[in-house]
């Protein structure tokens, strides 16, 4: 069994049992289950082993990350574990605390953060750089810079994002087939009815176009050639939210509105995913620049999923 | 369900063989309108099969000595890139793609020394016999029949929604042998392989809305097939209908068929001044070209699953009924890019909206496929 294996193994055992304290993003973090996934060191597993990691990369986390968005992020697992990455590749040391991505918007921001424990830290893009605050600064104050908010830091983000969308919209799926099992009107369960039948599967289809999407940009990523990959699954995974959303919702009926049901955390991750680190306008332009010319748009096309420096044209 | 699995990679045979194919496309490069490329894979060209044919690259993964036994991975980029430049492929592609792999697996030595070589040259064009005018998606309501005769069999029925039926020599049929199909149902039912010049068949094009006649309606009235046409075994048609309509679903026609409409937009584009295509117009494109290239990801794991022998029916229904989603958003959306299009690009728009119905019908009905989605999910 390879350390992947064994991580995902313990992270699917930690977050059974389901309903965890952090409802959505605004709510408090699941501070228990934070303690147990510090404790098996995962906030490091893609730092090198020299700061004390795993050194997994991308491919390798995969499963872990989705998981964790499929259990409604109750911890900032992926978002800790993708900034001590960063952190150690700036040559700084990662941090032991839970750390929260914060990307300001212009004007009023009602998007509260959640009420962070102590040792948190909240890594802050803003323009070309990126800073790592106390929650209490992730205001409006301007920090220090602690490293360059390059091209690389908005590609793990987006790619980051577009792994948890993947894992968030496995976990509607998942919500919305025992949904669909367990409630019974017009005397039989909803399963039964072609309509939420297809309902069903055209969400399969966004939740599987997203994982794979996700997946090639991954080994991309591994590879050292994520950019096009990442743009691509960034935005197949923001128009599967668009979609798959209101699929679950629509499957659930009023029960899924109400914060309480754990599909509420899911779809209000998903929304906040897809608009952060690009939204869908900023990599479909970014994607359609890259596709002019009479050949652009099929290169574009296999290079995603092709080898690395299999798609140059000679 | 698993949430994914693992897109496979190119092996470098593959990324050899796709310069060649774009070399050999290149000398087509002036020969095909953008109208002649948007009729992708029903396009009908002997001389461009049998061109292919003495490269080998018809029937490329079968084993010698009707191919050359190469990989899934290969054929994957040689039918891809034939399919993003619209060559015309129909002279050979349901052959290549399930009757020479059926007649392979299931077929007598003599039916395989028969249609084998034929097929890989380009010179022997195969259609697929299963719909009739009272069974479509309902495929288990067929009522042509195959009754029994001296030495063979009498065929009597009729076949519809044939592509390029009009231009095939051979088609496997499927007939009900045993029983009414009221009872029988998916039982009874045989494969024969019916050569098309039979006397008592009679092949009639149907004009459809794009102005030509790519289906046809094939009857038969008594016609006589030899024992030696019964493909498989009798009674096993169901399951090997069942197989040939995987090899059916799984490959990159069913998202790409579209796509050269693209590829003319973006040239296009490109010809306008530098920085001057508006960002919306960008972002029409970035998506369309995006969600083919997620399309193409999912394909390349069916592709790798093929290799390894393993079931891709789940996945391949998927990237079916996505494909045919975004080939039916492509001509309004390429359409949506240009105040007026170039004369050539108009044309070729017009053809794949008025084709466009169809990318959601063949090779199973959209609610067909989502509903064996649904069975797979546990909730049917």
């Amino acid at each position: 069994m390879s350390v992947s294996d064994l991580l995902l193994e313990q992270v699917v055992r930690l977050h059974a049992g389901g309903q965890n304290q952090r409802r959505d993003e605004t709510g408090q973090i699941d501070v228990t289950l934070w303690g147990k996934v510090a404790e098996l060191g995962l906030p490091l597993a893609m730092s090198p082993e020299a700061s004390g990691g795993f050194a997994l990369n991308w491919s390798e986390l995969f499963d872990v990350l989705a998981h964790s968005a499929a259990c409604g992020e109750p911890t900032p697992l992926g978002e800790t574990l993708v900034a001590n990455a960063l952190l150690c590749a700036a040559g700084l040391a990662p941090v032991e605390g839970p750390v929260f991505f914060r990307i300001p918007v212009e004007g009023p921001d009602d998007r509260a953060m959640p009420t962070l424990p102590d040792a948190a830290r909240v890594l802050v893009a803003q323009g070309s750089s990126l800073n790592l605050v106390a929650p209490a600064e992730a205001g409006d104050k301007a920090i220090a810079s602690t490293m360059p908010a390059d091209q690389a830091v908005l590609q793990s983000g987006a790619l980051l994002r577009a792994i948890q969308i993947a894992g968030a919209l496995q976990g509607a799926l998942d919500l919305s087939v025992r949904y669909a099992q367990e409630r019974s009107q017009f005397g039989r369960t909803l399963s039964k009815f072609q309509a939420i039948q297809h309902m069903l599967a055209q969400l399969a289809n966004e939740a599987e176009a997203t994982a794979a999407a996700a997946r090639m940009a991954c080994a991309k990523m591994d590879a050292g050639d994520g950019a096009l990959a990442i743009a691509v699954a960034k935005l197949r995974a923001g128009r599967a939210v668009e979609k798959g959303a209101m699929l679950a919702h629509q499957i659930h009926g009023a029960i899924g509105v109400t914060l309480e049901y754990p599909l509420a955390r899911l779809s209000r991750n998903m929304w906040r995913w897809s608009d952060e680190f690009g939204g869908q306008r900023h990599w479909a332009v970014n994607i359609g620049r890259a596709s002019l010319g009479a050949t652009g748009a099929w290169d574009a096309v296999i290079a995603p999923s092709d080898p690395v420096g299999a798609t140059d044209r000679g | 369900m698993s949430a994914a699995e693992r897109v496979a990679e190119l092996p470098p045979e593959a990324l050899e063989l796709r310069t060649q194919v774009r070399e050999f496309l290149a000398g087509y490069a002036g020969e095909w309108s953008d109208f002649d490329r948007a009729h992708s894979w029903t396009g009908f060209d002997r001389e461009f099969s049998r061109a292919l044919g003495k490269r080998g690259w018809i029937g490329m993964t079968w084993r010698p000595p009707y191919g050359a036994g190469r990989s899934a991975f290969e054929r994957f980029v040689l039918q891809e890139e034939l399919l993003a430049a619209g060559a015309p492929v129909g002279a050979h592609w349901v052959a290549d793609r399930q009757s020479g792999p059926l007649i392979l697996k299931v077929g007598t030595s003599e039916q395989q020394q028969r249609y084998l070589p034929g097929i890989a040259s380009g010179d022997l064009s195969f259609c697929i016999g299963m719909s009739e005018p009272n069974a479509g998606s309902d495929l288990a309501a067929i009522e042509a029949r195959a009754d029994r005769d001296t030495g063979g069999w009498r065929l009597n029925g009729t076949k519809l929604w044939t592509t390029n039926g009009q231009h095939c020599q051979v088609m496997i049929g499927l007939f009900r042998t045993t029983g009414p199909a009221r009872e029988m149902r998916n039982a009874g039912l045989t494969q024969f392989l019916i050569e098309l010049d039979s006397p008592g068949a009679e092949v009639r094009p149907i004009a459809d809305l794009t102005g030509e006649s790519h289906f046809n309606e094939i009857s038969f009235t008594d016609v006589f097939v030899p024992d030696s046409r019964l493909l498989g075994r009798e009674g096993d048609g169901w399951a090997q209908v069942t197989s040939e309509l995987a090899l059916e679903r799984s490959g990159s026609e069913r998202f790409l068929s579209a796509f050269p409409l693209v590829a003319a937009a973006s040239r296009e584009l490109a010809l306008l001044p530098s920085g001057s295509v508006e960002q919306a117009d960008l972002a029409t494109l970035g998506t369309l070209v995006a969600e083919t290239a997620v399309l193409r990801a999912l394909s390349l794991t069916v592709a790798g699953k093929l290799e390894r022998d393993e079931d891709p029916s789940y996945l391949a229904v998927i990237t079916k009924d996505l494909g045919a989603e975004l080939e039916q958003r492509t001509a309004p959306a390429v359409r949506s890019l240009f105040d007026r299009p170039p004369a050539g690009l108009q044309r070729a728009i017009d053809y794949a909206l008025r084709a466009a119905p169809t990318y959601s019908l063949r090779g199973g009905a959209r609610e067909i496929l989502r509903g064996i989605t649904a069975r797979a999910l546990g909730v049917r």
